[in-house]
């Protein structure tokens, strides 16, 4: 799964959600571009929220990875 | 130098990273132990932004600060992995 932060994301927002990942015991790859930052998280995904992250502040888009056939 | 001496001090450097690399990741675990025993969060935002001012303040270059940064994102991320793991073997084993 792939979390996009809005380029307007504040560390604030940035902390919420790695905090929301990290309690739910998920590991993340941080990267960190010029205007934006991708948080890539590893797990089996199935059970965390899309939702629910997705009205998170400062996130822009949450983005599933499909399972390979 | 040449491309052979050059790539020689590569691998050298490599083989230096790598130890360090191990290193911090045992500090980060004796840390994680800590944490778990004083029932502290695995997660410490002001901790990782230190880290991260910090070496973008010493950072002598030619890597840029943004380099810097993305790098020690990838040492800390695969830190809290390792942390996070060796205290779920800790648990499991403790059930046993």
């Amino acid at each position: 799964m792939l979390i996009i932060m809005k380029k307007s994301a504040g560390e604030e927002a940035l902390v919420r959600i790695k905090e929301y990942l990290i309690n739910r015991d998920f590991d993340i790859h941080q990267s960190t571009g010029a205007n934006r930052i991708i948080i890539g998280v590893i797990g089996d995904t199935d059970t965390l929220d899309q939702h629910e992250m997705e009205q998170m502040p400062g996130v822009l888009q949450v983005v599933r990875i499909s399972k390979e056939e | 130098m040449t491309i052979d001496e050059l790539r020689q001090e590569i691998d050298r450097l490599d083989g230096e990273l790598l130890r360090i690399f191990n290193r911090r990741a045992g500090l980060a675990l004796e840390i994680g132990k800590i944490k778990k025993e004083r029932g502290l969060p695995v997660y410490d935002p002001t901790r990782e932004k230190a880290i991260f001012e910090r070496m973008k303040g010493e950072n002598p270059g030619p890597l840029e600060d943004g380099a810097i940064v993305r790098l020690f994102e990838r040492v800390i991320d695969e830190s809290r992995r390792l942390e996070r793991i060796m205290t779920h073997r800790d648990e499991s084993q403790e059930k046993e």
